[in-house]
C-alpha cells in the first residue's frame, strides 16, 4: 500500500486515525503496531513473517548482546544480529544481480551457468534492515539501552509511516518517543498539513512529470521488460532530439526530489499526527553550492546513517594517508549507489558521486566559491543532471546513448503549447528548488514547516490542505480514469 | 485566550475526521446526488477473498482497484480535476481526444495522421505503407469481380477526417511534415487507377466549409454528425448509379439550428464540471425519403469504423435500406435494424456477403492505413467457395429473407434444440434436393412470431452492456424492477415492428374475448398482488381517492385492460 494511493487516503487512514485515537493511551503502540502489519501484510503478504521472525530474532539477540559481560561474546552477537540483518538484505536485494554476473562470467569462461530461480524484493527491505542494523549497533556502543518489549522493538522496525521508504530512524533518535510521547491536537493538525503538503509534491507535481519521463525512458524497473520493450525503448532514446533529451532528464531530476521528498513528507506528517518526530529527510538539496552540500541535503538520514555506521568504521577522515580517506568516501558513495538498486548504473551512480565527492575536496569546492553563490548552484546542479541519467536508465549502453543524444546538439524549437501542463509543472518545480535561495523563501519555507500556528493561521492551513487533499485525490482518479470514447453504441 | 486557540484546534480536528470520512459516508448513503461518469470503461468486480489470492497480491489489486471505482464523491473529485486540466492546460484523459484550440476537439489518431506522424508509428518505411496500400486495392479489385458474379456491388467510403477540414483550431504548433505520406489520397489514386467505385468525402467538406451556413463538424464531437447526412446522400446516389438499383431517394431540406443542454457524445466524455463555451447550438436536417413503386431498398453490408454510427441517428434507415448489416471494424457484427450482435468470425460470412446487394467498406481517413481490418482477405477467400456451397448458401440467404419461412425455421429449430443455422442449411438441402420441407403448412400465429421475436431481442439486449445499462438506468429512474423495464421496452420494440409490417404470421381467430380478457383480468391480478411495491401504489392511491382498496385495484386493472386492448398490445402475450 502507498499513501498516494486511494485504498490508503479514503480507507486505511481515516479508520486507523479513529481507531488510534479512540483508544486509551496505553494501547495505542499495539494499535500502530497491528495497523503497520497489516500495512505490510497488505502489500507483501509473502514477506511478512520473514519480517516478523527476522525482527524477533534480532529483538532477542541484542537483548542477549546487552547482558553478555565477555567483550567476544558481545562482538559475535552484534555480529550474528548484522549479519542477519545484512545476509537478508543482501540475499533479497542483490541475490539476482550476483546470480546474473556469476553467470555472466562463467558464459565468458565457457561453462555451465548455475541454476537459480529469481527472487523477488521484499518491499522496504533497504529501511528496516537498515534500521535494525542501528539499533544493534546502537545498543553495541551503549549510546542507548535496548528495549524491553518485543512490541516496542517490532513496532520500530514496522512503524507504518516509515517502513517502506524511510526516513531511515536511528534507534537512538526515537528510542525514547516509542514509550513517551504526546500527541497534541496542534501536532495532528500540523502533521496533516504537512502530510497533504508531500501529497501535493507527489500526486501533483513529480506523478505529472513522471508521466512524460516514462514516455521516454519507459518504465522504471527494467527487470520486468522483455528484450523488444528494450529495444524499443533504445529506439526512442535514439530518436530523441537534444530538446527533449535535456527536458526528460530535467523533469526527471524534479521528479525523483518530489517524488522522495513528497514521501518523506508524508511519512514525517503522519509520524507527527501520532506524537513523533521523525527527522527532516530533505533540506532544499537543490541549492547547494557544491556536492558534498547536496549529499547533505539529500535523504539525509541515508546519508547520516552510510556517515555513522560505514565511513566512521571505515576511518573516516581520521587516517593515515589521503588516498585512503579519498578511497573511504569514495567506497561510501559506491556502496550507497549500489544502496539504490542491484544493478551496474547504480554502481556507476555511486562511483560517479564519488568521484566528484572527492573532486570536491581536491579543487572543486574552491572552484564553486570563486564561481559565486548562484553560478555555483547552477553547476552542481548540472552536475546532478547529468549523473542522474545513470540513475534513471537502468542500463549503462542506453544511459551513455541518452548522453550522448544530450550532447547531440540536434534542437528542434520549443513549443510551451506542446505539453503546457507538464511545463508549466516543471516551472512550479524549480521554482519551489530553488526557493529558498533567497533569504525571504527560506523564511516562508521555516514559518510553514518549523514554527507554531496561531488561530488564524491555523483555520488559514486547515482550510488550503483540505482543499489540496480533494484536489489531490481528483488528480490521482482522473488520471486513473481514462474512459474510452469509442465501443459505445 | 487559551482556551480559545484549543477550541479552534478541537474544532479543527473535528473537521478534519468528519472530512476523511465522507467519501465512505457518502458512499454508504448516497446523501448528495452527484452526477454519473460519461464514457465507456469496464468497472471492476469485486473480488473474492481467499487465502491464495491474498497472498499472491491479487486480491489488493483487484480490491484497490474496485475500491478507486466505487467511493463517494469519486465523480465530483474527477470532473474538479478534468476541468482544471482542460482550462489550463487544454488536456483531457479521456482515450483518444485531443482538445484543439476554441474548444475544439479532435480525434488524436486524425490529428497524427494530420500531421504524417501516424504512418510512421505502424511502418518502418513509408514504402511498406504503400506496399501495403497496393496489395489491399489489389485485393478490393478481387473482391470486386468476385461479388460481380452474384449481381453485388462493392464500394468504398472515404469518411472525412475533422482535422483536415478545421486545420486553424488544431493544438500542435509543428507543420505537416513535408515528406509525410497522405494516406487518403494514396488510397483515392490507387483505387481510381484500379477502377475500384469510391467517394473520399474530405475534399468535398473542405469546400462546402467555406459555404456551409452551418459547422461541417460539430466542434465538441470528433466524429461527423448532421452534416453526414450529405456524406449518406452521396453514398446512395452513388450506389445507385453503379447499377441502377432504384434506392429511395433522400431530400435534405434546410440545416436548422436550435438550442439545447445536451452535451455531445465526445465532450460528455471529457467528464469536465461545465459544458464547454459556445456549444449549446446544434443543428438537424430536415430529411424526407423519396419512395414509390419504383424504388428498391437495398440490402447493405457495411464494414468498418464508427463513423456508420451517425446513419441510423440522422437518417431513417429502414425507409432507405431493406437489411442491415455492420461489421465493426470487422470484429462485431451487429445485424439487421435491432442490432443482433455477434462476433463477425463466428458467424456464416458467406451467407453475409451473398445476401447483400452492395458491400460497403468504409473508414475515416486516419484509419485507412489499417485497411481493411482483415475483411478483404477473408472475403475474397469466402467467395472462393465451390459452387456447392455458393448455391446452398444462397437457398439459405433465400429461405431467411422469407419472413413466414424464417419463422417456420427459427420453430423446427426451437424444437429440435438445434442452431439455426444448421436448420437453415438443412432446409436449403432439401429444397436443392427436392426432399420434403420441414417446413409445413401449420398456420404460424402471432403469439409464436411475437414470443421468437421478444426471445431474440431480450437475448441480445442481455448480451449488451450498453442496452443493459440503459435499461438499468430507466429502471433507477422509474423507480422499477429492471425486468420490467425490459419487458415493457421489448414489448414496445415488438408493437413497432408489427405495426411496420416487419413480423408476418397468420391471423388467428378469437373466439371467446370476453372470456381472454376475464383470464388477463385475473393474471393482472395476481401479478400485481405478488408485487408490494404496486401494491402499495395502490393503497395509496386508495387512501387519496377514499375508495376501499378491492376497487382501487379493479378499476386500476380495467383501466390498463382498456388501455392494451385499444392498442391491442393484450393480445401480444395470447
Amino acid at each position: 500500500m502507498v499513501f498516494s494511493s486511494n485504498v490508503f487516503l479514503l480507507y486505511f487512514l481515516p479508520v486507523f486515525l479513529l481507531v488510534y485515537f479512540l483508544m486509551p493511551k496505553s494501547t495505542r503502540n499495539y494499535v500502530l503496531l497491528f495497523a503497520s502489519i497489516l500495512f505490510y501484510a497488505y502489500g507483501a503478504p509473502e514477506f511478512v513473517i520473514q519480517l516478523i521472525v527476522s525482527t524477533i530474532a534480532n529483538f532477542f539477540l541484542v537483548k542477549w548482546m546487552y547482558k553478555a559481560e565477555k567483550p567476544l561474546l558481545k562482538k559475535t552477537l552484534c555480529g550474528i544480529s548484522i549479519a542477519i540483518s545484512i545476509g537478508l538484505l543482501f540475499f533479497f536485494k542483490y541475490g539476482n544481480f550476483t546470480m546474473e554476473n556469476i553467470n555472466a562470467i562463467l558464459g565468458w569462461t565457457h561453462h555451465e551457468p548455475l541454476k537459480w530461480t529469481r527472487i523477488l524484493l521484499p518491499i522496504g527491505i533497504s529501511f528496516f534492515s537498515f534500521q535494525s542494523v542501528t539499533y544493534t549497533l546502537d545498543t553495541y556502543r551503549n549510546v542507548n539501552k535496548p528495549m524491553e518489549r518485543l512490541s516496542d522493538y517490532m513496532l520500530y522496525i514496522t512503524m507504518f509511516p516509515q517502513l517502506i521508504a524511510g526516513p531511515i530512524i536511528r534507534y537512538c533518535d526515537i528510542a525514547d518517543q516509542i514509550r513517551n510521547r504526546e500527541s497534541l491536537y496542534t501536532d495532528r493538525l500540523h502533521g496533516f498539513y504537512r502530510f497533504v503538503l508531500g501529497l501535493c509534491k507527489k500526486i501533483l507535481i513529480a506523478d505529472v512529470i513522471g508521466f512524460q519521463v516514462d514516455q521516454v525512458f519507459g518504465p522504471s524497473n527494467y527487470d520486468v521488460l522483455t528484450s523488444a520493450q528494450l529495444a524499443d525503448i533504445a529506439s526512442k532514446i535514439a530518436a530523441l532530439d537534444s530538446t527533449t533529451a535535456w527536458i526528460t532528464i530535467f523533469a526527471f531530476t524534479f521528479q525523483i526530489y518530489f517524488d522522495f521528498a513528497g514521501y518523506s513528507d508524508m511519512a514525517i506528517g503522519l509520524g507527527r499526527m501520532m506524537g513523533f518526530k521523525f527527522p527532516e529527510n530533505f533540506d532544499n538539496p537543490y541549492v547547494a553550492t557544491t556536492i558534498s552540500e547536496f549529499w547533505r541535503r539529500w535523504h539525509q538520514t541515508f546519508s547520516v546513517f552510510i556517515k555513522n555506521y560505514l565511513y566512521f568504521p571505515l576511518g573516516g577522515s581520521r587516517v593515515k594517508t589521503e588516498g585512503r580517506k579519498y578511497f573511504n568516501l569514495w567506497f561510501c558513495f559506491l556502496m550507497s549507489g549500489l544502496w539504490h538498486g542491484a544493478a551496474w548504473n547504480f554502481v556507476v551512480y555511486g562511483a560517479l558521486q564519488g568521484m566528484f565527492i572527492c573532486a570536491d575536496k581536491l579543487f572543486l569546492k574552491k572552484f564553486n566559491q570563486r564561481l559565486g553563490t548562484i553560478p555555483s548552484v547552477f553547476f552542481t546542479f548540472l552536475i546532478i543532471v547529468l549523473t542522474r541519467c545513470f540513475f534513471r536508465i537502468e542500463r549503462i549502453d542506453l544511459s551513455w546513448l541518452f548522453i550522448k543524444r544530450l550532447f547531440a546538439f540536434e534542437f528542434t524549437p520549443f513549443h510551451f503549447g506542446d505539453n503546457p501542463h507538464l511545463y508549466v509543472t516543471m516551472l512550479v518545480a524549480a521554482f519551489f528548488s530553488f526557493f529558498t535561495l533567497s533569504k525571504v523563501g527560506l523564511k516562508v519555507q521555516n514559518a510553514v514547516y518549523f514554527t507554531e500556528y496561531n488561530k488564524k493561521q491555523h483555520i488559514i492551513a486547515f482550510c488550503i490542505s483540505i482543499f489540496a487533499f480533494v484536489f489531490c485525490l481528483g488528480a490521482l482518479n482522473a488520471t486513473g480514469f481514462s474512459p474510452f470514447i469509442y465501443f459505445r453504441f | 485566550m487559551k482556551n480559545r486557540k484549543q477550541t479552534t484546534k478541537y474544532v479543527l480536528y473535528g473537521l478534519l475526521a468528519i472530512l476523511l470520512f465522507l467519501p465512505m459516508i457518502q458512499r454508504k448513503t448516497g446523501f448528495v446526488e452527484t452526477r454519473a461518469l460519461k464514457g465507456v470503461f469496464e468497472p471492476t468486480p469485486k473480488p473474492e477473498l481467499t487465502f491464495g489470492n491474498c497472498k499472491s497480491g491479487s486480491y489488493q489489486t483487484q480490491i484497490e482497484k474496485y475500491l478507486s471505482e466505487n467511493f463517494g464523491f469519486r465523480e465530483p473529485l474527477i470532473r474538479f480535476y478534468n476541468q482544471y486540466a482542460y482550462s489550463f492546460f487544454n488536456t483531457t484523459h479521456c482515450h483518444f481526444i485531443t482538445p484543439g484550440k476554441n474548444g475544439y476537439l479532435f480525434y488524436d489518431q486524425a490529428v497524427n495522421d494530420y500531421f504524417g506522424t501516424e504512418v510512421p508509428k505502424h511502418f518502418d518505411t513509408d514504402d511498406d505503407f504503400r506496399d501495403k496500400a497496393d496489395k489491399e486495392v489489389e485485393l478490393m479489385k478481387q473482391l470486386q469481380a468476385e461479388l460481380h458474379k452474384y449481381g453485388i456491388e462493392f464500394m468504398a467510403f472515404m469518411a472525412p477526417d475533422k482535422p483536415w477540414v478545421y486545420p486553424e483550431h488544431l493544438p500542435k504548433h509543428a507543420p505537416r511534415l513535408p515528406e509525410a505520406v497522405n494516406t487518403v489520397e494514396y488510397y483515392d489514386q490507387k483505387m481510381t487507377e484500379a477502377g475500384i467505385p469510391h467517394i473520399e468525402m474530405t475534399k468535398w467538406y473542405q469546400q462546402m466549409r467555406d459555404t456551409a451556413s452551418f459547422d461541417i463538424f460539430t466542434k465538441t464531437d470528433t466524429h461527423w454528425r448532421y452534416a453526414a447526412v450529405y456524406g449518406y446522400d452521396s453514398l446512395f446516389r452513388y450506389m445507385n448509379s453503379l447499377n441502377d438499383f432504384g434506392i429511395p431517394k433522400i431530400h435534405i431540406g434546410a440545416v436548422q439550428s436550435y438550442t439545447t443542454d445536451l452535451l455531445e457524445g465526445d465532450e460528455e466524455t471529457l467528464n469536465l464540471m461545465f459544458p464547454i463555451k459556445g456549444t449549446s447550438t446544434k443543428y438537424k436536417a430536415d430529411i424526407t425519403i423519396e419512395s414509390d413503386s419504383t424504388t428498391r431498398k437495398p440490402r447493405v453490408l457495411f464494414v468498418g469504423d464508427s463513423f456508420i454510427w451517425s446513419l441510423e441517428t440522422f437518417l431513417p434507415m429502414r425507409e432507405i435500406l431493406e437489411d442491415v448489416e455492420i461489421w465493426f471494424y470487422n470484429s462485431t457484427a451487429y445485424i439487421g435494424f435491432n442490432k443482433e450482435t455477434f462476433k463477425v468470425k463466428e458467424i456464416n460470412r458467406l451467407a453475409s456477403l451473398l445476401n447483400a446487394d452492395f458491400v460497403v467498406y468504409y473508414a475515416a481517413g486516419h484509419q485507412w492505413w489499417q485497411t481493411s481490418f482483415g475483411f478483404l482477405e477473408d472475403a475474397v477467400e469466402q467467395l472462393s467457395a465451390s459452387d456447392s456451397i455458393i448455391r446452398l448458401t444462397q437457398q439459405m440467404n433465400a429461405i431467411r429473407n422469407d419472413k413466414k419461412w424464417n419463422i417456420a425455421m427459427q420453430i423446427c429449430a426451437s424444437d429440435k434444440g438445434l442452431n439455426i443455422d444448421e436448420i437453415l442449411e438443412q432446409e436449403a438441402l432439401n429444397v436443392i434436393c427436392g426432399k420434403p420441407l420441414l417446413k409445413d403448412e401449420t398456420p404460424i400465429y402471432k403469439d409464436i412470431v411475437v414470443k421468437f421475436e421478444t426471445e431474440k431481442i431480450e437475448r441480445n439486449w442481455r448480451q449488451s452492456k450498453e442496452v443493459m445499462d440503459i435499461m438499468q438506468q430507466k429502471s433507477t429512474e422509474k423507480d422499477m424492477p429492471l425486468d420490467s423495464v425490459l419487458k415493457s421496452e421489448i414489448q414496445w420494440l415488438v408493437l413497432q415492428e408489427i405495426e411496420r409490417g416487419e413480423l408476418v404470421f397468420d391471423q388467428a381467430p378469437i373466439t371467446d374475448t370476453a372470456a381472454f380478457i376475464k383470464a388477463k383480468r385475473k393474471e393482472i391480478e395476481k401479478a400485481w398482488r405478488n408485487t408490494p411495491e404496486i401494491m402499495d401504489m395502490i393503497q395509496e392511491k386508495a387512501l387519496q381517492n377514499g375508495l376501499p382498496f378491492d376497487t382501487m385495484l379493479k378499476r386500476d386493472i380495467d383501466w390498463i385492460i382498456n388501455q392494451q386492448t385499444e392498442t391491442g398490445e393484450l393480445f401480444l402475450t395470447n
